[in-house]
């Protein structure tokens, strides 16, 4: 059986397309505005990586805050339960997992069969998540992609007092002003997100052994991970494409909808 | 959902407690026309029955705010009162009624009006921003303001010194009343309208106790308007009377296999104050999850069962001390815990409000509570009372399904 999932997120869109529930082939774009036209794109190109067509997956399960909005899916399921389910597969001894998008974080906190036992997010403000770096990265004047190691770089981290990411644009623009180092303020915005992500952890009282996955695009900052890793006083699992798992969750669910 | 059952969602009584309401906010307008009686505002958790008994005609500033939430209408007042300088992250109840107070002394309403007070009336059982909004209340009516301070009921104390300590400012009030009306306080007229009081009560509290049937005659949405008669109106027989007949049709819907939605998969609990002007969509929503809400600790809020027409002033007093919001957090954890085993329920709902903090700080408290000692699923969901710009409703869809999935998954 064939099966696919797709995430569209807020701002990324990720596919991946199984093939008997073992291996798989992805691809990701930007979500942008089009989302019905970024989604057939994406599955199609993660179809072309397997050797098959766009029409060839038996089952979709859509996800993410788009999975409304894509007609050629079979059913849709939230990103809180394919992602779990996707880092089950990865990680089947996994009970925490922490996952940091674009504008959401969310925290779940998963049993040995990956199921669902409890769950927290963030609320309708974007500190903590993606979007708070992405917007400081820019007012910064560096690429989103450089600003965890240009933070590790930090000798005299500046605490930023501000979570909101409209004060805390401002707040870098009069640390700028006061000219102060680039690598101690960003040092400061991880340290913000991750008491932030903390704050959501100690919602759903993890077990103070569990196994910790981080997901999700920041998972590809490496300061966040020593952090949260420094924080939690424990080892942090990264996936390989942190992006992806929930996509991956998606398809491995795909295979157990019944038509 | 089997077969058997007949999906019926209007509830008969749903016409009869309109009227109600009509009457209650119409007469009061007479009544200000007429200046045919004083007129109180009074906050929940206040002695209304010292003012009933007076022949106060009392009218509840709250329950206005949660009506013009329904009727999306809360917006244009709380715009006049930000217009005016005041914080967008202040209680939504009171930013609608200082606007729709300002709204009537400056002849821009555009809707119905609360009649015009005479004297105010409020406590701190029920919140500790309320006495501020009255006190302001009062400085823009320029009238009276008599304040009830209950504080916290704490389990190492004895409750008996709260109680009296509620009841010498009940006493306060009525010497003050008596000043103010130039009439005396007719103790007879307390014990009825305690009687009535207690009458309704038991009325409502049977109907909310219908829904322990699985499945149920009516959702949570479907009865929480049925609120407004016992806050408002258990002075009056006739309100007895409405939970008399409304506690009759929910047995016979029973009786009759009629449930209120299509698709009821799992029993639900509802926390926190209703996202007024949300309520279609979210019952439309929960229904499409086969989340049935059930019942709701919001309930005993109205529910006044401490009424006992043999010791009138001390139930009243009783009441207004022991109200459950002026409870510390471990009792209401446990109140929830055994509404979800009295009403056997599978998962929580738990909606926090943006702008009530005082009602929404324990709530997370409350709900790993229950999670932990039921091992039931839980989720909260953020909104507001009436203010909508507080509400993601994505984001709180997406929350439910994700509700809904974990209790698919534990099903198996």
């Amino acid at each position: 059986m064939i099966t696919a999932g797709i995430d569209i997120g807020s701002t990324t869109t990720k596919a991946v397309v199984l093939k008997d529930g073992d291996s798989f082939s992805y691809a990701l774009q930007p979500t942008g505005i089009d989302i019905g036209s970024v989604s057939r794109q994406v599955l199609t190109q993660a179809c072309e990586k397997a050797g098959l067509k766009f029409e060839d997956p038996d089952r979709i399960v859509a996800t993410g805050y788009g999975r409304i909005s894509i007609p050629f899916a079979t059913t849709t399921i939230t990103e809180i339960t394919c992602n779990a389910y996707g880092v089950h597969h990865l990680f089947p001894n996994a009970s925490l997992v922490v996952d940091i998008g674009g504008q959401d974080s969310k925290v779940i906190k998963i049993d040995k069969n990956g199921r669902v036992i409890q769950f927290a997010m963030n609320d309708k403000c974007a500190a903590g998540t993606g979007k708070f770096l992405e917007v400081a990265a820019q007012t910064l004047g560096v690429p989103v992609s450089e600003i965890g190691d240009i933070s590790q770089q930090s000798k005299n981290k500046v605490p930023i007092s501000s979570t909101c990411t409209v004060f805390a644009q401002t707040e870098i623009v009069s640390l700028i002003a006061r000219q102060t180092n680039k690598e101690d303020i960003a040092a400061g915005l991880h340290e913000s997100i991750v008491s932030r992500v903390f704050g959501l952890i100690s919602s759903v009282n993890p077990d103070p052994k569990a196994e910790v996955v981080l997901t999700g695009g920041v998972a590809k900052n490496a300061a966040i991970v020593q952090l949260l890793e420094r924080m939690l006083g424990r080892k942090i699992y990264v996936p390989e494409d942190p992006q992806i798992v929930t996509a991956l969750g998606a398809a491995l669910l795909a295979r157990q909808w019944e038509d | 959902m089997a077969e058997e059952y007949k999906l019926v969602r209007r509830l008969e009584g749903q016409k009869r407690l309109a009227g109600m309401i009509m009457a209650h906010y119409g007469s009061a307008l007479e009544i200000e026309k007429t200046k045919s009686k004083p007129i109180a505002w009074v906050s929940a958790g206040t002695p209304a029955e010292i003012l009933w008994a007076m022949d106060f005609c009392v009218q509840f500033p709250e329950a206005y705010a949660a009506t013009c939430g329904a009727r999306h209408i809360a917006h244009t007042h709380v715009e006049i009162t930000e217009q005016r300088g005041y914080e967008h992250h202040l209680c939504t109840y009171c930013r609608n009624s200082l606007g729709a107070t300002m709204a009537q002394q400056e002849g821009l309403s555009e809707f119905s009006e609360l009649a015009r007070p005479d004297f105010l009336l409020v406590s701190n059982g029920s919140c500790i921003l309320v006495t501020k909004w009255w006190e302001h209340l009062s400085q823009l009516w320029n009238i009276p303001l008599f304040n009830i301070d209950c504080p916290l009921v704490i389990p190492a104390y004895d409750t008996k010194h709260l109680v009296d300590h509620v009841k010498r400012q009940c006493l306060d009030l009525i010497t003050f009343l008596e000043e103010f009306t130039g009439k005396k306080f007719d103790y007879d007229r307390l014990q009825e309208i305690v009687a009535n009081g207690k009458r309704s009560s038991d009325y409502y509290i049977a109907m909310l106790q219908a829904n322990k049937h699985d499945p149920v005659p009516a959702t949570f949405f479907d009865i929480m308007g049925h609120n407004f008669p016992n806050l408002a109106l258990r002075y009056l027989p006739e309100t007895a009377e409405h939970y008399r007949l409304m506690t009759e049709e929910l047995n016979q819907r029973i009786a009759d296999k009629i449930v209120p939605m299509s698709n009821i998969k799992y029993r639900i609990y509802w926390d926190g104050i209703p996202y007024w002007f949300a309520i279609r969509e979210l019952s439309e929503k929960l229904e499409s999850l086969g989340l049935c809400l059930v019942t709701s600790g919001y309930f005993d809020l109205f529910s006044f069962d401490c009424l006992d027409p043999a010791r009138p002033l001390d139930s009243v007093a009783e009441g207004v001390a022991t109200m459950i919001l002026n409870h510390n957090v471990s009792y209401k954890a446990k109140i929830t815990e055994n509404i979800f085993r009295d009403y056997n329920l599978e998962g929580g709902i738990f909606a926090y409000a943006q702008s009530c903090k005082p009602f929404s700080i324990t709530m997370r408290y409350i709900a790993e509570h229950v999670q932990k000692t039921l091992d039931v699923p839980v989720t909260i969901i953020e909104g507001d009372l009436v203010d909508e710009t507080f509400y993601d409703g994505e984001r709180n869809n997406m929350k439910l399904q994700a509700l809904a999935e974990t209790l698919a998954a534990r099903k198996g």
